[in-house]
């Protein structure tokens, strides 16, 4: 049993974390999301760039310390107990990591900070009713949760570390059934009637918990939850059906918002009042142009938000954010690889922050029907997909090789390439000749000619570029890809759920998770909801259950490494690479120490203050 | 009626030549080269127009001849190279050589021109001869039914359009084939105004109601007298219109809803590759803008050309 | 007149009828829905998703929405958007100014570029300067209004001495005239440039045959300077067609400006009607279109009106 008291950062900080940490300042996603220009919605954070040096491994190093503590436990104990001297020194707030280590340097308050936010407007105030990225996100700088991400120097922004946000501490029962949250007792409602400022109440939690599971599409979230209780006005009490090792990342995730009672039942929705719990107060929302938020005085993290303001601006083209960043009139944006080239020619005072995008570009197709179904061929696509011209061709050379998990979550991917990886590494490397053996193995010394779907207008252009690419790799191992293109609306009714006829071959892309479990259930399970390829193997879904009851987090990390050893032999889905994600930063914010998920609004824009802004 | 005739006075060639039975005379004694070298010295931004045109067309029908690749390969290595013996015009960010992409994007700008003004000029035709010439209620309606075309947001056609027939999963190559009807569709409104107008014109003249007493039919009477006076103004609009449909393409696809890669259409190098490189290569954008503002400069030059020739009333003052 | 001006906008409520029903259909024919849309990637719950249908009103027959939505409009009630349940019409409060504006100042600029330089090229016709001002013209509506929009916005950025971008965020004209001004000044030029080519064509054949004709020759004759001749006289004649050309390019101005907003940031109509075309947000598009061809089929009925008072010999019946 381990309990999290307030103020104690769960992890290690190591020295060597630390530096490699602060050499690889975590950038804003931000753009991520808004990396494709003309492209109405990229779920996508943008490409960044990558930072080429920072291998994997290195950046593994603090995220493996942040997750072996972050979950709960018994072998774990002895690592918090650990942590805590250096923890502690870090972590004086725990939402205020400021330069732990390094001289402490006094955040210096006001301003109005200026960040380019969105391509496109977000389509929904009310994150329950609209489970896209962009409302989201857009809840993460208005509502809090029990627990968030954490966020400071030395974190990556891929760490995802769940941390106590609106909850101060909580216990897990030693079966992993039951997990008691505590409330903070400074934890208010922002200041605007009809909360006017009241305490948040364990009621509260327990409200919408419930309804999340009515109104919420994606419902399913919390079946695990058997039961959720409010003991006492600051006590909640959540009992599961089984013991779930991903649970307090289910919590920290940006998917239980703390909504506002008194707002929805007179309203009907948090569309028309936007009263939340977290560090910025609503302001106002001018469409197609910015949102603008005002920082929360009565915040529990006393002393942050730094700056009074908060622009987050919708700019569609990347070439209008470009040419604002130099004329200094945005503080921060992503940028995309070939503009961050540019950019470092002509502004050296910007600052880059350059991280591994945590998404997937795959192949899937139904593996029950033929050819697919037949593993030489889906192997001989994996030979015949040329990562490492993917990753010169989309991400300026810079690149990380996904597994099944995504190179993203540092603390479970397995390098394909490492030796850890076995025998199935060979899939991750180019082959041509392998390629047309395999195929010629499985009966298509001719080649294979199959129709090919994906969708161009959503994912960005880099996804757009990766199409073309792909299929002219596809091409030199006698696969001739017959492109469909398919409009999204279309694609995301029907190809992405798995509707397409057999023999197809699809290139799409996932969501970003902060859990494996997520990659693995949804998409390798029968029962998962993203299950496109319709897989079904026994050996793989005992694998996969067995990994979410594994509360000890060593023991976990080795199933879920045997799982991708397995995966990459089966090759239920080709995983493409993935490149860097890159923020640009003026010189005068300080304290930017990027989160990459969605709700980084309320988890590391809060720390940033100004020095030396006109 | 009379004051739709003169309102059209005012517009330079929607009237047809009054004098064209003369013409065909003396036309015929003339030999075809004659003709040519003599609108070349008379007309010689025309000329040069027309230059332009023969190349670009020649350019779409022998690309397979001319184009040093293919347009869809390239290595990643070989990306963003600047001009050299091997790439004329340099790579692009996938490592494809721009000299032939341009050179098969001719061809489908040529297509997609070319069907564009087919679709619209040919429904336009047949739409406002029969409108124009038979009158009546027909007539009425269907001058509000183009009003109300012509209304239309041709953002929401051209997206609704080719979203809807590229929905049941097409392949690039029909993809062209789509966005040409689609274009044409939206250019058919404007030229059946002209046509319609045109035929009215000429629907009461002396010589339509001597053929009608000496016995042709309808249909004679249409292919016979009202067709020739079409064309001349016709002519005239189709060729300023290929290269609006050109430029209609390219916002199409800056739009995302152009024509489909790999197959390269200007419109769509310039919206996708070349904005996205942009400030690290502009040469990705400048070689398929150039290319545009070539085609629509040599076809609407041609076009001003042809009319100040065809058009009789300019031609007292050359 | 009063006759005809009557008969053609009472003709106009079926061609609006006629344009918003095919509108509504086709954009109902268009894969997928709000729904889809709104679920995005989660959308695997086909009953969660009926159920959301449902309450939108999106099971309900074609014929049915449609009428509904005529009855709104007839009330007034432009709806509630289907993303996210905001009244339509306050919207459309806010970007139909915005588009306004820059159209106006488009048609501005094409008409300070397009009639100096078309009565210019007319007077010196078949010189040099004649052939540069009509290359001059068709550079102008050939080159592609976004990449002279990207080259606008990252020029200035750039520039070593002082670097400028427009304003980002919109203000109104009158709240805030000066930055209003400064963002709109730069899409106002390249709109215009766009437009000016054909323009400028018009205006110089328009120009060609004025000046041959008869009464032209009779002021020369009677001594006006050439200057007069060519203002006082041929100008005003040649204005006519022009302004016909203006109706014809009204549509181009609205689906043209798309590309403008986008870059320059404008919460304009263009943006908005794209926007809501691939959220599949049926009432906001169906009522931009109403917008739109209600403004284009009142203007050209407006331009066919002014062409009668300014050139007497035309006459309605």
């Amino acid at each position: 049993m381990t309990t999290l008291s307030a103020g104690q950062t769960p992890y290690r900080l190591t020295r060597r974390a630390f530096l490699t940490a602060a050499g690889v300042s975590a950038a804003a996603a931000i753009l991520a999301a808004c990396g494709g220009s003309t492209a109405t919605d990229t779920p996508k954070p943008a490409a960044g760039t990558t930072a080429p040096s920072a291998a994997a491994p290195t950046t593994a190093a603090p995220t493996t310390a942040a997750a072996a503590t972050a979950s709960t436990g018994s072998s774990p104990a002895a690592a918090a107990s650990a942590a805590p001297s250096a923890a502690a020194t870090s972590a004086v707030n725990a939402a205020n990591p400021t330069a732990s280590g390094a001289a402490a340097v006094q955040p210096k308050p006001g301003g109005t900070l200026v960040i380019r936010w969105w391509t496109g407007d977000p389509p929904d105030l009310d994150p329950y009713l609209n489970v896209t990225f962009r409302a989201q996100e857009f809840a993460g700088f208005f509502y809090s949760r029990l627990l968030k991400y954490n966020s400071g120097p030395g974190v990556g922004p891929n760490s995802f570390s769940p941390v106590p946000d609106l909850a101060e501490k909580y216990d897990v029962s030693k079966d992993g059934l039951t997990y008691t949250f505590t409330l903070r007792a400074n934890a208010k409602w922002q200041n605007k009637p009809p909360m006017s400022g009241r305490a948040v109440t364990a009621d509260d939690v327990v409200w919408s918990f419930n309804r999340f599971k009515q109104v919420s599409p994606n419902k399913n979230y919390f079946d695990i939850v058997k039961d959720v209780k409010a003991t006492d006005p600051r006590t909640v009490v959540f009992t599961l059906n089984n013991a779930f090792a991903p649970f307090e990342n289910s919590i920290a995730a940006p998917v239980l918002w703390i909504m506002p009672k008194e707002v929805i039942e007179a309203d009907g929705d948090a569309r028309k009042r936007v009263i939340g719990s977290g560090p910025w107060i609503f302001d106002k929302f001018d469409k197609g142009v910015q949102v603008v938020a005002k920082k929360n005085p009565d915040y529990y993290f006393a002393g942050t938000p730094y700056v009074d303001e908060l622009d987050l601006l919708i700019i569609p083209t990347d070439a209008t954010a470009i040419a604002n960043l130099r004329a200094k009139q945005i503080d921060i944006t992503g940028v995309s690889q070939s503009d961050r080239k540019a950019l470092v020619a002509s502004n050296p005072e910007i600052v880059m922050t350059d991280f591994p995008q945590n998404l997937l570009f795959f192949m899937y197709w139904r593996v029950g029907a033929p050819p697919f179904n037949d593993i030489r061929v889906r192997q001989a696509v994996s030979l015949a997909l040329d990562r490492d011209e993917l990753i010169t061709v989309l991400y300026e050379g810079k690149g990380y090789i996904n597994n099944t998990i995504p190179a993203g979550l540092e603390s479970w991917w397995l390098d394909p390439r490492g030796a850890d990886m076995g025998p199935s590494a060979k899939y991750y490397k180019r082959d041509v000749d392998a390629a047309k053996k395999l195929l010629a193995d499985a009966g298509f010394a001719g080649g294979l000619k199959v129709p090919f779907i994906s969708t161009q207008n959503a994912y960005g252009d880099t996804f757009n570029a990766s199409i073309e690419t792909v299929i002219k790799q596809m091409k030199d191992a006698g696969i001739q890809l017959n492109f469909q293109p398919q409009d999204y609306a279309a694609y995301i009714g029907s190809t992405f759920l798995g509707k397409f006829d057999p023999g197809t071959m699809v290139w799409g892309l996932e969501t970003p998770f902060q859990e494996p479990h997520d990659y693995l259930f949804n998409m390798y399970h029968p029962k998962g909801v993203r299950n496109h390829a319709g897989v079904n193997d026994p050996k793989l879904t005992d694998m996969v259950e067995k990994q979410a009851v594994a509360l000890d987090k060593g023991a976990r990390k080795q199933m879920i490494f045997d799982i991708q050893r397995y995966t990459g032999e089966q090759q239920y889905y080709v995983i493409g690479p993935i490149g860097p994600t890159t923020i640009a930063t003026q010189p005068w914010v300080k304290n930017f120490n990027y989160e990459s998920d969605y709700a980084r609004g309320g988890e590391y824009v809060p720390k940033i203050y100004l020095d030396g802004k006109k | 009626m009379r004051s739709e005739q003169t309102k059209l006075a005012t517009i330079p060639g929607a009237l047809p030549a009054q004098a064209s039975g003369r013409d065909q005379a003396t036309s015929q004694r003339v030999r075809p080269f004659a003709v040519l070298w003599r609108f070349a010295r008379n007309k010689p931004l025309g000329a040069v127009g027309g230059i332009i045109v023969l190349i670009m067309m020649l350019t779409a029908i022998f690309a397979q001849q001319i184009a040093p690749y293919a347009y869809d390969a390239g290595k990643g290595a070989d990306r963003l190279q600047g001009p050299s013996l091997h790439h004329l015009l340099g790579t692009d960010n996938l490592g494809r050589d721009m000299f032939s992409r341009i050179i098969f994007g001719a061809r489908v700008s040529i297509e997609v021109g070319f069907g564009a003004v087919l679709v619209g000029t040919g429904l336009a035709t047949i739409l406002g001869v029969l409108s124009g010439y038979f009158g009546g209620l027909f007539d009425l309606l269907f001058q509000r039914l183009i009003d109300a075309w012509i209304a239309f947001p041709a953002l929401v056609l051209l997206a609704c359009l080719v979203t809807i027939m590229t929905s049941k999963k097409t392949s690039s190559t029909s993809s062209i084939i789509i966005v040409a009807i689609v274009i044409g569709l939206i250019v058919a409104g404007g030229s059946t105004r002209v046509v319609r107008s045109v035929v009215i014109s000429i629907r009461d003249m002396p010589y339509m109601e001597s053929a009608r007493c000496v016995g042709c039919n309808h249909l004679r009477i249409i292919l016979r007298y009202v067709l020739p006076n079409v064309i001349a103004p016709i002519i005239i609009l189709a060729t300023v219109q290929l290269g609006g449909a050109i430029l209609a393409e390219s916002t199409l696809s800056f739009l995302g809803f152009g024509v489909k890669p790999p197959m390269p259409a200007w419109g769509s190098m310039l919206a996708t590759s070349g904005q996205q490189f942009f400030l690290r290569a502009p040469s990705l954008a400048i070689w398929p803008g150039l290319a545009i503002s070539l085609a629509v400069f040599g076809f609407n030059m041609l076009g001003d050309a042809l009319r100040d020739v065809l058009d009789p009333r300019l031609r007292g003052s050359r | 007149m009063q006759r005809y001006i009557l008969r053609r906008l009472l003709l106009t409520i079926p061609a609006l009828f006629g344009v918003t029903l095919i509108v509504s259909a086709m954009v109902r024919l268009l894969p997928g829905d709000a729904v889809t849309i709104m679920l995005g990637d989660y959308g695997q719950y086909a009953k969660d998703a009926d159920d959301l249908r449902a309450k939108l009103g999106l099971s309900q027959p074609f014929q049915v929405q449609y009428v509904k939505w005529i009855g709104g409009i007839a009330h007034g009630d432009f709806g509630q958007s289907l993303r996210d349940r905001t009244p339509i019409a306050h919207e459309l409060a806010i970007r139909l100014p915005v588009t306004f504006e820059l159209g106006l100042l488009g048609l501005i600029v094409s008409l300070l570029i397009a009639i100096p330089l078309g009565v210019y090229s007319a007077v010196r016709q078949d010189t040099l300067s004649d052939y540069l001002a009509r290359s001059a013209a068709i550079a102008m509506l050939a080159i592609p209004g976004f990449w002279l929009a990207i080259l606008a916005i990252t020029v200035p950025s750039i520039w070593p001495w002082h670097k400028w971008t427009p304003p980002l965020r919109y203000a109104r004209l009158q709240d805030n005239p000066s930055a209003n001004l400064k963002q709109m000044i730069l899409p106002a030029i390249i709109l215009g440039i766009g437009l000016s080519g054909s323009i400028m064509r018009l205006t110089r054949a328009q120009m060609l045959e004025v000046l041959r004709q008869d009464y032209i020759r009779t002021s020369r004759a009677k001594g006006l300077g050439e200057r007069a001749v060519i203002y006082r006289h041929a100008l005003r004649n040649a204005i006519v067609p022009i302004v016909t050309l203006l109706g014809l390019n009204m549509a181009v101005l609205i689906s043209g400006t798309v590309v403008l907003e986008s870059i320059f940031v404008l919460p304009g109509m263009g943006r908005y009607l794209l926007d809501s075309l691939n959220s599949r947000d049926y009432p906001a598009v169906q009522a931009v279109v109403l917008l739109f061809a209600t403004v284009i089929i009142v203007f050209n009925l407006v331009v066919d009106l002014l062409y009668a008072w300014l050139d007497p010999r035309i006459r309605y019946s």
